[in-house]
């Protein structure tokens, strides 16, 4: 056994240098010049990396210039109240709005021969570092408090107005380093870990150089410590700017864009954001506790060594947290981890009320809170994009940035419980005298209340996620019914893969063997489970019985040694040891090992003799406890899985009863019947007779809403007639909408468009947008074109609005049935082709990494023959050139090409797939060349014979519903 | 469902409301804000004694002062200006365990900085000269370190004036002990004691820098010396200790633009006085102390705020003083820009910081005049 482990570490450590050596040869041969299959050489992903440590230090410089009550160099040093750091803060909050829309557009229409990222990095670090050391040197001591509330203020909001142009685009810069997004994804994580070494250092270093200085409330520490890294930072950022390139440019294709107002209301009708956003109103509260880290050793044991080392500690919770949270996620799924996290918050702060004045005790649920918390980098993520699904399915808008936007509803109320912290400091003393925190009687009075608020807020954060009921199931569901809607519209467009439609084809037939599936009794089911789990308790407690009496006639230690096997076995342990110790003392070394060895068997024998003879002997009652027991186990087992199934059933039917039924037979709910209706009328005027027509859309036959008066046996309206009374609600709504609508639009018609639509705006900006430029000018004079194009295309649609959502809403209609007509019935043909696309691509990427590996041989090979070359030449008396070194390199191509062979099994691979890749890429291009034209019909050309085939049925439809 | 979320709504408004009243403000009267105002000095300044509640002299405070009461000499002109501002930070230090317990054998210190920053203008208003003159004391264990920073007239570090000394209080000979270097270069002419004293150019001009160190006193001793006396804390506190309820008014206070300000409210721990001294005050002064006016904190202010923090059940429940800031009008605003100049402030910290590091801004002589 340990000749077996000791063979598996030379083995590990065989292959963790073969693994060591392939990785440092392909970095020093692709330093300058990217891979195969890459775009990035390696100089430029550690340009990126250092530049990201530079970019680090800087924001950390600028980090102690951001307003906030908590700011040890505004509050601590200079002395500015809680309070007017708060009116500053909320002043702020409203700037920053429209700097955000003056950053956004300075961003979007930057567009430099270095990229759209890279000059922000090369400009915006050197001043935002210099305005924050002027800041830092200016003589505080003889100022007043006006003129210093004054000059935070203005540094703070300078700063706080460029920051962003500088620490986002190193974000934007990589996800434009490349445009593989497997090199891009690899390029990020890489870069993290070498720029995540600059903070780990300086947080463990700079509070501990602060003790030389005064610490973190003395300017000193500002001026000879924090500046320095920044402008060290500055440097290092340059690289960023100097050793990277950018190579994707975004594209140029018009992307209707959706109407700020209209993403906002679709996000406010979705309750899902609403419960998220009124819970992080109470984030104010909840991080009141944050602060009382650094005051506990600034203050209290103002022992700045050992916070530097703590800081540092403290930042591998969030490593950590990062490989427990996919484990917590599967466990308990994106709710039950929001409630598992939000729940042991207020345990942990809880315990933190307890321990605030034992330091260390206080780090211990501190440095486990800080692992909890950073489940939210996880899950926050997936809860954002169920919820974006969510309003996706309800509105038909995808709603990204709308989210940032449709937030900004809560900045009042951020801005008004901004001030209660403040307040709660200054009503401790803690007003422009931040050494009052000296006292421990006044620090520990405020700690007690600051836990006890963020205790309050922590459940108050917890509180709306309680309503919270987005399951695993229903998000399933509405990513079905969106695929579905999404597979509809690609259809018509010819845009549908094999493996686009296999996917939403599984998940239908899924999502139907749910709904069709009998449901369990669940209480049956859990009744079935206790059950079981008493007999498996039962039969355990058996089992135990039956092994107790079993162990009774099992033979004491003493009879066992007496056995006569036994007895020969430990005499013959015995010879073996004195064989071994007459070796050692003789004069032959090489007997050692060998009755060394015997004896290792000698003792292994005797010791396998041993607990055989002490195992409980197998009675009949015991073999027949042990068989009922592990019956008795697996019934349980089953009784469990089957009890979650039926809960699992249960939910996957409302599920689907709630996001994917609405969906599939929306064409015959009321709402939707009439929505149709208007779009019909309004699309069968001419865009040109808008303006004149005499259209009464209130005059338009309204839909029945059958069942909205039943009543169960209560008296209570039933569910069915609730859904009812809100489609008569929402039918009505828009009604109105409609009609204000196509009011507006006459309006605007009449005045943009008096003289009718004279072009397709659309085709027009489309048409401009592919046009190719050779020259610089070529390129200008065309952007110029574009923007032409654009504000007219935008012009057109601001005013034909209505009629755009009506075509919008027919289409769909008519694309309603594609996926059941088309794409349902032809499952097997799309898996057959997605395997076939899948085996391509294993066999291309099979393909590349040999082609890789043997490409590293050869590179290896090469350096090892020239240097033999040189010897050569030099043997020769020859200069050593390239030529010598080609002519070589000819004379022994043999032993070359030997050096670069693979094993036997990777070349037959590579032929293998080699030959695949060629045979697929052949078969695309016969494909794509030998169809004759007349026999060609696109998807789109089916869709109408489709539309032709329906139209006597859609006749009988038009002024009911079904 | 919609039962959950109206309770839900409920529970946090009433949250809310309870967090809101925590929060919230109640109002004294001007008896109830002048007697807080006393108990609160008398409270404060009890540290000052033995015995006290404290057992020992334990504080830390900052006070930063443009009165321009004081004046220094300039050795450039010859002649004396007034001081445009002057930073003193006092820190009186002991050991104090976990249970506040005093341990004035323990780790006792004494530190007075003293800082004036003068700044000389011509009539237009514009800076024609500035510089500072720093004093430190420092007492740790049985010695006490004089410092002071100032500036000399003469040429250079070779050619200097060092009568030009004595306008600073440095009255000084060489010392007739011909191996006598360091700190004992020099002999005070008043006491005879040894000090040393080291001339250095500057960005300010010529330096002198004087140290001179005493053997043999303890820093408590030091602390309750006459030559801490101006510096303690009772001192900077007596003009409250003299205030009676006749001299301060809480009725129409208001600031430079005119907006009231005046009020005694108490907000959980913190108590707020703002008021302003009523008419006669400078000659009840006088009448009190036999000083001028001028040495009065509170005389001609615009108005005076006093923050009073409550130190909790832990220490009986009493209020100290904690801030005081004296605001005149800024000559240099007038109209709708009118604002206020805050002309005095000491900023009081009780216990704290118990280091022995040194306050900011000060200058360690480095080195000594090697003669």
């Amino acid at each position: 056994m340990a000749s077996t482990f000791k063979q598996k570490c030379r083995n590990g450590i065989s292959k963790l240098k073969d693994t060591v050596s392939f990785v440092w040869t392909d970095i020093t041969t692709h330093w300058n010049k990217p891979g195969r299959g890459n775009y990035v050489p390696y100089k430029e992903v550690l340009s990126y990396s250092i530049g990201g440590m530079g970019q680090n230090m800087v924001i950390y410089l600028l980090g102690f210039m951001a307003l906030g009550v908590t700011n040890t160099l505004f509050a601590s040093t200079i002395g500015i109240r809680p309070m007017h750091l708060q009116t500053m803060l909320t002043v702020q909050t409203i700037a920053n709005i429209f700097f955000q829309i003056i950053r956004g557009k300075l961003v979007d229409n930057t567009n430099t021969r270095w990229g759209r990222f890279r000059p922000y990095m090369a400009i915006m670090g050197a001043p935002l570092v210099i305005l924050s050391t002027v800041f830092i040197f200016l003589p505080f001591e003889t100022m007043t408090y006006n003129t210093k509330y004054m000059m935070v203020f203005i540094f703070a909001i300078a700063i706080s107005a460029g920051q962003p142009l500088f620490q986002t685009n190193y974000t934007n810069l990589g996800s434009v380093l490349s445009p593989s997004s497997r090199e891009r994804a690899n390029i990020i994580t890489v870069s993290s870990i070498i720029y995540s070494f600059a903070p780990s250092v300086y947080q463990l270093f700079v509070p501990i150089f602060s003790e030389f200085t005064g610490g973190f409330t003395d300017i000193r520490t500002y001026k000879y410590i924090v500046v320095p890294i920044g402008v060290v930072g500055v440097f290092l950022s340059l690289f960023c700017f100097f050793g990277c390139k950018e190579r994707i440019v975004s594209s140029k294709h018009f992307v209707q864009k959706v109407s700020v107002i209209d993403g906002c209301v679709a996000v406010w009708k979705n309750k899902y954001w609403w419960l998220r956003t009124v819970s992080t109103w109470f984030t104010f509260l909840e991080s009141a506790y944050l602060v009382l880290f650094g005051w506990i050793y600034i203050y209290g044991t103002q022992d700045m060594v050992t916070y530097g080392i703590l800081t540092t500690v403290l930042g591998t919770a969030s490593g950590l947290s990062m490989f427990a949270t996919p484990f917590i996620l599967k466990a308990l799924g994106n709710k039950g981890t929001l409630l598992f996290h939000n729940g042991f918050n207020i345990i942990f702060i809880a315990c933190m009320l307890a321990t605030y004045d034992v330091p260390l005790l206080y780090f211990l649920f501190l440095y486990i809170n800080t692992f909890i918390n950073q489940l939210q980098l996880v899950y926050n993520p997936v809860l954002n994009a169920e919820v974006k699904d969510s309003i996706q399915l309800k509105s038909g808008k995808r709603v990204d940035f709308m989210l940032e936007v449709a937030a900004l509803i809560g900045t009042p109320i951020t801005i008004a419980t901004g001030y209660f912290l403040p307040f709660i400091y200054e009503g401790f003393g803690l007003t422009v005298n931040y050494d009052v925190l000296y006292d421990p009687t006044i620090r520990n009075n405020l700690f007690y209340m600051l836990c006890a608020l963020s205790i309050a807020g922590a459940a108050l954060n917890l509180a709306p996620f309680l309503l919270y009921n987005l399951t695993r199931e229903k998000h399933a569901q509405i990513i079905t019914a969106l695929k579905i809607r999404a597979i509809n519209e690609d259809y018509r467009t010819g845009d549908v893969t094999p493996h686009q439609a296999k996917d939403a084809i599984e998940s239908y037939k899924y999502s139907m063997e749910r709904k069709n599936a009998v449901q369990p009794d669940i209480k049956e089911k859990k009744a079935e489970k206790n059950a079981a789990k008493e007999d498996y308790k039962q039969a355990k407690e058996a089992y135990e019985a039956a092994l107790k009496k079993a162990a009774e006639f099992m033979p004491k230690h003493e009879e066992i040694m007496a056995m006569p096997e036994i007895v020969a076995l430990s005499q013959a342990a015995e010879a073996a040891k004195a064989a071994v110790e007459a070796a050692k003392a003789g004069t032959d070394a090489a007997e050692i090992p060998v009755k060394e060895e015997e004896l290792k068997q000698a003792e292994h024998a005797l010791k396998a003799a041993i607990r055989e003879k002490e195992a409980i002997p197998q009675t009949e009652e015991l073999a027949a406890a042990t068989a009922a027991r592990d019956e008795a186990k697996k019934a349980y087992k089953e009784a469990k899985f089957a009890y979650k199934d039926a809960q699992k059933l249960k939910r996957d039917k409302e599920a689907i009863t709630e996001f994917l039924e609405p969906e599939l037979n929306k064409w015959s709910e009321p709402v939707h019947v009439m929505d149709l209706e208007i779009a019909r009328a309004v699309t069968a005027i001419d865009k040109n007779d808008i303006a004149a027509a005499d259209l009464d859309i209130s005059s338009l036959p309204v839909p029945e809403f059958p069942g909205m008066d039943e009543r169960n046996e209560k008296g209570k309206l039933t569910r069915e007639a609730k859904e009812m009374r809100t489609q008569k609600r929402e039918t009505l709504a828009l009604i109105k909408k409609r009609i204000r609508q196509f009011k507006k639009m006459q309006r605007l018609t009449r005045r943009m468009f008096p003289e009718g639509v004279k072009t397709d705006y659309e085709a027009d900006l489309k048409r401009e947008l592919d046009v190719q430029c050779e020259t610089k000018e070529e390129k200008k004079a065309q952007n110029k074109v574009i923007k032409k194009a654009e504000k007219a295309y935008r012009r057109f649609c601001r005013a034909y609005k209505l009629y755009l959502e009506c075509e919008t809403v027919i289409t769909e209609y008519n694309d309603r049935n594609n996926f059941f007509d088309f794409i349902l019935p032809k499952y097997e043909e799309y898996v057959a082709q997605a395997a076939q696309i899948d085996a391509e691509e294993a066999a291309k990427a099979e393909v590349e990494k040999l082609e890789k590996k043997r490409e590293i041989k050869r590179l290896k090979a090469e350096k090892a023959m020239k240097k033999v070359a040189k010897e050569q030449a030099k043997m020769d008396g020859v200069k050593f050139t390239e030529e010598f070194f080609e002519q070589y390199k000819a004379e022994h191509a043999a032993e070359l090409e030997e050096a670069c062979r693979l094993t036997e099994e990777e070349e037959v691979k590579f032929a293998a797939g080699k030959e695949a890749t060629v045979a697929s890429e052949a078969e695309k291009y016969e494909d794509a060349t030998s169809a004759p034209a007349d026999e060609a019909t696109t998807a789109e050309e089916q869709v109408e014979e489709t539309k032709e085939e329906d139209k006597p049925a859609q006749d009988g439809e038009e002024g009911g519903n079904d | 469902m919609k039962k959950k979320i109206i309770a839900f709504v409920v529970v946090a408004l009433v949250l809310c409301l309870s967090l809101l009243s925590l929060a919230s403000c109640k109002t004294l009267t001007a008896e109830e804000g002048f007697a807080a105002l006393q108990a609160a000095y008398e409270y404060s300044i009890k540290i000052d004694e033995a015995g006290g509640i404290y057992n020992g002299e334990v504080y830390y405070y900052k006070e930063q002062d443009r009165r321009q009461i004081e004046t220094v000499y300039n050795p450039s002109t010859g002649e004396y200006v007034p001081v445009s501002l002057k930073n003193t930070t006092v820190n009186l230090h002991c050991y104090v365990d976990d249970d506040y317990n005093f341990h004035p054998d323990q780790e006792y210190g004494a530190y007075v900085l003293e800082d004036r920053y003068i700044q000389v203008r011509n009539s237009v208003g514009n800076t024609v000269d500035d510089y500072n003159n720093n004093v430190v004391y420092n007492a740790q264990g049985n010695t006490v370190t004089y410092s002071e920073d100032f500036p000399l007239a003469g040429k250079n570090d070779k050619d200097y004036d060092l009568s030009s000394a004595q306008y600073y209080g440095v009255n000084a000979t060489l010392n007739p002990d011909k191996d006598a270097a360091g700190t004992n270069r020099f002999l005070a002419a008043s006491t005879g004691t040894t000090f040393g004293f080291n001339v250095t150019t500057t960005s300010d001009g010529l330096r002198g820098q004087l140290q001179q160190q005493i053997d043999g006193i303890s820093a408590r001793n030091f602390a309750q010396s006459e030559i801490m006396e101006p510096y303690t804390l009772a001192s900077k506190l007596s003009e409250i200790g003299l205030l009676e309820e006749g001299d301060i008014t809480f009725e129409g206070v208001v600031n430079a633009s005119g907006s009231n300000v005046g009020g005694a409210e108490v907000q959980m721990y913190l108590t707020t006085l703002t008021f302003k001294m009523t008419d006669g005050y400078a000659e009840r002064f006088t009448e009190r102390t036999g000083l001028d006016p001028k040495y009065s904190l509170f005389t001609d202010s615009l108005y005076v705020q006093i923050e009073l923090t409550n130190v909790g059940e832990n220490r009986g429940g009493y209020d100290r003083v904690s801030n005081i800031f004296v605001y005149r009008a800024d000559p240099e605003t007038s109209g709708i820009l009118a604002a206020d100049e805050e002309v005095y402030n000491v900023q009081i910290s009780y216990l704290g910081p118990n280091l022995g590091s040194m306050p900011t801004g000060y200058t360690k002589v480095s080195a000594f005049y090697k003669g």
